[in-house]
């Protein structure tokens, strides 16, 4: 069994195009004169069956659990065969009249054995059968009814539960959305949604009738099941009907068009979106990440819609262009492309059944972020997308590199700004990379637009803020920002502002006050300021807190002479000189004190000595 | 010889005071106040003028040979003539004429700067004419400029020193007006525009370009053009006496003579003077400036007329120069009104010398210009670096020399800056200040303005407020009871 990756992940970002068929490939035996092959949408089970089971039943699955191969007898030509979702029974269709059963091997505590169901009307004939996904429950849609059972493997029969009369001209099951789309009246377009909302349980909503382009004369049955999808996007249940338009009528322009109906248990179907395709011909639709891909086989293109974006609307319904200029599947290996023996399936199949190969198709939203525009419909794409955060980031980083007007940035940071933590990253992602890339006072602009957004500055956001206003000398500017505490206090931005007092005075008196909110003690006003060369500043805390008698004469002096500035040395000197005075009447230091050293740094500096200084106080 | 009665002096004046000043003390609001071209204050009052010789002929005087000032033409010639880059000067002065055509500037080539001289005289001419006003001041990002008018000249300063308020800088301007004024006097300055407007006052001003660029850079370092006072030289006063009755005695019998002045090292020793006149600070700044950018004064004694604009602008007085000693470091100028008593001078000079020789006073005044005047720590306070003490009543100011941490250049220009920004702060008109109290980063400063005196002081960062006021105190009584030394406390007349 190989390995299939997920339709939703990115793929390699080096590709060239948007969408790719997945590197891993379920490859099967096409079908042939011997071998039958189908496909079980709800469990995404691809069946080929070789001389009608006799000589081997190889089931591919998604995954290891949902493959298995085994033999069985050859009771005659076989129409449908599914597994119900546990995999604990097989039904095979081999006639129209009655549905064949077969208990799984796997589950030993059930008898192996095979049973099978009529239909209920005797006159009826079973267009197909579909498993519900809740436990053992199967619908019968035969040609007058649907019928709702329970298989009951351990007594190898089944329950009826529920019966709707009604003329069926074809259905669509997708377990996905829960609902049987079922389709009659002679045109084929009255469609009624029956819904399944668990074990045993189902409801039957409101028909609706799908309005055709072109009622043909003599009527005849002109909706196709092939040309409707049952899917959910964005969380609601989904019918996309895809609209021959020129097909019947000559006098038009032959351009088709995807009708999207929302089916909400709650409001009858209504029509809500129509896909603008500008082309006409054979179609078929895949859905990734809820985004509808339609593919066009004459152009060899698929066209991206996302009915999330805001589009044209007119009277309750929305028109959508492609986001994008149509695509070209891309794919690794050489295999045709848009081949007229593809079969798609939702979410994202495609098989190519004459090669016997099964993809899926993978969106790259990253090369898709760099065609769509402008930046704000950008943003809005990915943030419907899955996983995207990161080429949210790598896109933003684009947008601000290219000096995108303010008032842009201003709505895009409106609508990020929801994302956990998204100060964090843009700093780290998009700010800090740009730093000196992008103009310095735009770079702030755009901060202002982001913090417009945030009730909070994180740290980092607001270090980055701080820098950008040094870096371009714009104190006062900074000063503001401080004062009125849009930017919050921390120990370093306290120590930058020491840094930057010769540059601009008010900073030193800043990063005191922003020491004090940040409850430091004296002492550690003390040995900020000393860190930072500010010694005088240091001793002056000292002097207020008024413990200028017992503080350490060596500490002071050792940072005074760490300034390198000899006015600095020589204002300290003179303080502790000075204390020694008043203390014991002596100027020089008392041993204990350790401060031979900058008696002998003050000499060399000022060629003066302590003993003139004694005789200086003397004299005094 | 006047003195003064000890007693009232002790009750009535501030330290370095004096009742009947020989210098002429200018009020707070500085120089600006004796803006008026024609202020010869005493002089008109008192008639001087009617016995000045009348208005020397102006296209004689620089023809004259004897003019000692001719040679520094040679060195301006050697100056490039490249265009410079203004804006690597932290001060400029300009001075121009009516017409726009330039007359000075400090830095660079005036033929380059023509058209920057130009514009400047356009920005004037157009407010004046527009709005019948005046343009003052004019501030450009970190540049300052000051326009001063004073037809037929316009001076323009230019600075981006922060520092250096606007009126600072006009200050600059006015001494800069007085010192052409000084080379040409009033009347010629006015009669060669009047004959021609579009005149190129070089033509008579050649050569005192490097006094001019003397002056210009002088102001910048030395607080006593800041405060309109003059410095003197700390002597012993029996020294000083002794120096002032050489001098007086010597002079006694010559008619005419209005000024003796003794300089050394841009400080004033002595003065002796005729009675009634006085020495406005200007004028003794211009002659200290004179003295001290003529380095061939030093070669042999010399005879030329010179204009004292305070005194008189309207005419020349005349002038013996000369050095007293071999070490050319005591500069005597004899001030005559008389034109030919050159040789009646040299024969007083000759005595002077006799007297200072016999009582061996040159090496006391060698010995207290070595020494740069006195330390701060004289004064006994522990945490004072520097200080500017002006008496107001005399006109006179002392200051220690640099120590310790203003040794260096840089850091003096920081300390004067920090003087001139006091200066401006509590000078400003908007809200004058008796005290002020700035603590700064590395030094603290504390400015008095009292009824007699005005004191800035420097000290030590980590001084405290009380500290400072108490140290205030202490070295008003320091200055009061070296007065005696600092200051010319007696004024000498003829």
């Amino acid at each position: 069994m190989e390995a299939i990756s997920c339709g939703t992940e990115p793929v390699d970002s080096t590709s060239t195009s948007s969408l790719c068929l997945s590197e891993e490939a379920i490859r099967f035996d096409p079908a042939s004169a011997v071998s039958r092959v189908f496909f079980d949408n709800a469990n995404e089970q691809l069946f080929s069956i070789r001389s009608g089971g006799v000589t081997g039943v190889v089931v591919k699955g998604p995954n290891e659990d949902r493959s298995c191969s085994f033999t069985m007898d050859d009771k005659g030509e076989i129409l449908s065969v599914k597994l119900c979702p546990d995999q604990s029974v097989m039904a095979i269709q081999r006639s129209r009249k009655s549905v064949e059963f077969m208990n799984s091997p796997q589950f030993p505590e059930w008898n192996r054995g095979e049973y099978s169901q009529a239909c209920k009307a005797k006159s009826a004939s079973i267009i197909g059968f579909a498993w519900t996904g809740f436990g053992t429950d199967i619908i019968f849609v035969t040609d007058q009814s649907v019928e709702f059972y329970e298989v009951q493997p351990a007594r190898k029969c089944l329950r009826y539960i529920k019966l709707y009369s009604m003329q069926v001209n074809w259905f669509i099951y997708q377990p996905i959305t829960n609902y049987l789309l079922v389709s009659s009246g002679i045109l084929g377009n009255v469609l009624h949604p029956i819904y399944f909302s668990g074990q045993g349980m189902c409801t039957r909503h409101s028909k609706f009738e799908v309005d055709l382009p072109v009622v043909p004369k003599p009527p005849k049955l002109c909706l196709l099941d092939r040309d409707v999808s049952l899917c959910r996007i964005y969380g609601k249940s989904r019918v996309v009907v895809l609209r021959h338009k020129g097909n019947t009528s000559s006098s038009r322009s032959g351009a088709a068009e995807i009708v999207v109906y929302t089916i909400d248990g709650a409001t009858p179907p209504r029509k809500t979106n129509i896909l603008k395709l500008e082309v006409s011909g054979r179609f078929a639709i895949n859905l990734i990440d809820n985004l509808i891909i339609v593919h066009h086989q004459s152009s060899k293109t698929s066209q991206i819609f996302d009915i999330g974006l805001e589009g044209h609307q007119e009277t309750n319904i929305v028109y959508h262009s492609p986001i994008v200029a149509p695509e070209v599947i891309g794919c690794k290996g050489d295999f045709e492309l848009y081949s007229a023996n593809w079969v798609v399936f939702q979410p994202n199949i495609i098989i190519d059944a004459k090669i016997g190969l099964l993809w899926r198709l993978t969106l790259n939203p990253e090369r898709l972020s760099h065609l769509i525009r402008p930046a704000e419909r950008l943003i809005d794409f990915l943030l419907l997308r899955k996983n995207c955060q990161k080429i949210i980031l790598q896109s933003m980083k684009r947008i601000v590199a290219e000096e995108t007007p303010l008032k842009t940035i201003a709505t895009i940071m409106g609508k990020i700004a929801h994302i956990e933590r998204i100060s964090e990253k843009l700093v780290s992602e998009v700010f800090e990379p740009l730093s000196d890339e992008v103009d310095k006072s735009y770079l702030f602009g755009v901060f202002v637009e982001h913090i417009r957004t945030k009730d909070t500055i994180c740290d980092n956001l607001r270090d980055a803020m701080v820098a950008n206003l040094v870096d371009q000398n714009k104190f006062y500017q900074l000063h503001q920002f401080l004062q009125y505490h849009i930017l919050g206090d921390s120990k370093p931005i306290a120590c930058q502002l020491l840094d930057l007092a010769p540059r601009y005075t008010p900073a030193q008196q800043l990063a005191l006050d922003m020491l004090y909110r940040l409850g430091s003690t004296h002492e550690e006003t003390i040995e900020t300021l000393l860190n930072n060369g500010k010694v005088i500043s240091a001793l002056k805390v000292v002097q207020a807190q008024g413990n200028q008698d017992t503080v350490s004469a060596r500490k002071f002096l050792e940072a005074a002479k760490q300034t390198n500035d000899p006015s600095i040395f020589y204002s300290v000197y003179r303080f502790f000189v000075q204390r020694n005075i008043t203390l014991r009447n002596s100027a020089l230091f008392p041993k204990g004190e350790m401060c031979q050293q900058y008696v002998a740094h003050y000499k060399t500096l000022f060629g003066d000595c302590l003993e003139m200084l004694a005789a200086e106080r003397n004299e005094v | 010889m006047d003195t003064d009665d000890n007693e009232v002096q002790d009750l009535e004046l501030e330290p370095g005071g004096a009742l009947e000043s020989m210098i002429i003390p200018i009020s707070e609001e500085g120089l600006l106040e004796h803006e008026g071209v024609e202020s010869p204050r005493l002089a008109f009052k008192e008639g001087f003028d009617e016995r000045l010789p009348s208005t020397v002929r102006e296209n004689t005087r620089f023809c004259n040979g004897d003019s000692s000032k001719e040679s520094s033409c040679e060195v301006h010639e050697e100056e490039s003539r490249e265009p410079i880059d203004l804006t690597a000067y932290r001060k400029h002065i300009f001075v121009f004429s009516e017409a726009g055509k330039p007359i000075y500037s400090r830095h660079g080539d005036e033929d380059l700067l023509a058209s920057t001289m130009g514009i400047m005289q356009a920005l004037s001419s157009c407010i004046q004419n527009r709005n019948q006003d005046q343009i003052r001041f004019m501030k450009a990002g970190k540049h300052r400029f000051v326009y001063l008018l004073r037809l037929p000249l316009v001076l323009v300063g230019v600075s981006s020193d922060p520092f250096l308020s606007f009126q600072q800088l006009q200050n600059h301007l006015l001494y800069m007006y007085n010192e052409i004024v000084c080379v040409l006097t009033h009347t010629v300055l006015t009669n060669v525009f009047e004959k021609r407007s579009n005149f190129d006052l070089r033509r008579i001003l050649g050569g005192s370009e490097k006094q001019f660029d003397a002056l210009a850079d002088r102001m910048d370092v030395d607080p006593s053009f800041l405060l309109g006072a003059v410095r003197c030289l700390p002597l012993a006063a029996s020294v000083r006496d002794q120096i002032t009755q050489a001098i007086v005695q010597s002079c006694n019998k010559v008619k005419d003579l209005v000024f003796a002045i003794l300089v050394a090292d841009n400080h004033l020793v002595t003065m002796g003077r005729m009675k009634r006149y006085q020495l406005h600070p200007v004028d003794l700044h211009l002659i200290f400036n004179l003295v001290q950018s003529s380095q061939n004064l030093k070669d042999a004694e010399t005879w030329f007329p010179i204009c004292l604009p305070k005194f008189n602008a309207a005419a020349f007085l005349h002038a013996h120069v000369s050095y007293l000693d071999e070490e050319c470091v005591s500069c005597l100028l004899l001030i005559s009104a008389q034109r030919d008593q050159f040789f009646e001078l040299q024969e007083c000079r000759a005595k002077i010398v006799e007297r200072m020789t016999k009582n061996k006073l040159f090496p006391v005044i060698a010995q207290s210009v070595k020494m740069a005047g006195y330390s701060a720590r004289e004064t006994g306070i522990f945490d004072l670096r520097h200080f500017i003490y002006k008496a107001k009543s005399s006109a006179q100011l002392s200051s220690p020399r640099y120590e310790t941490v203003y040794l260096q250049e840089d850091s003096q220009r920081r300390l004067i800056g920090l003087y001139h920004l006091l200066h401006a702060r509590m000078f400003n008109s908007g809200r004058p200040l008796k005290i002020l109290y700035c603590a700064g980063e590395r030094e603290t400063q504390l400015g008095w303005h009292m009824v007699g005196f005005e004191l800035y002081a420097t000290f030590e960062p980590l001084i405290s407020k009380e500290g400072a006021v108490k140290a205030m105190n202490k070295l008003l009584y320091w200055i009061k009871k070296e007065e005696d030394r600092l200051f010319i406390m007696n004024s000498a007349t003829f």
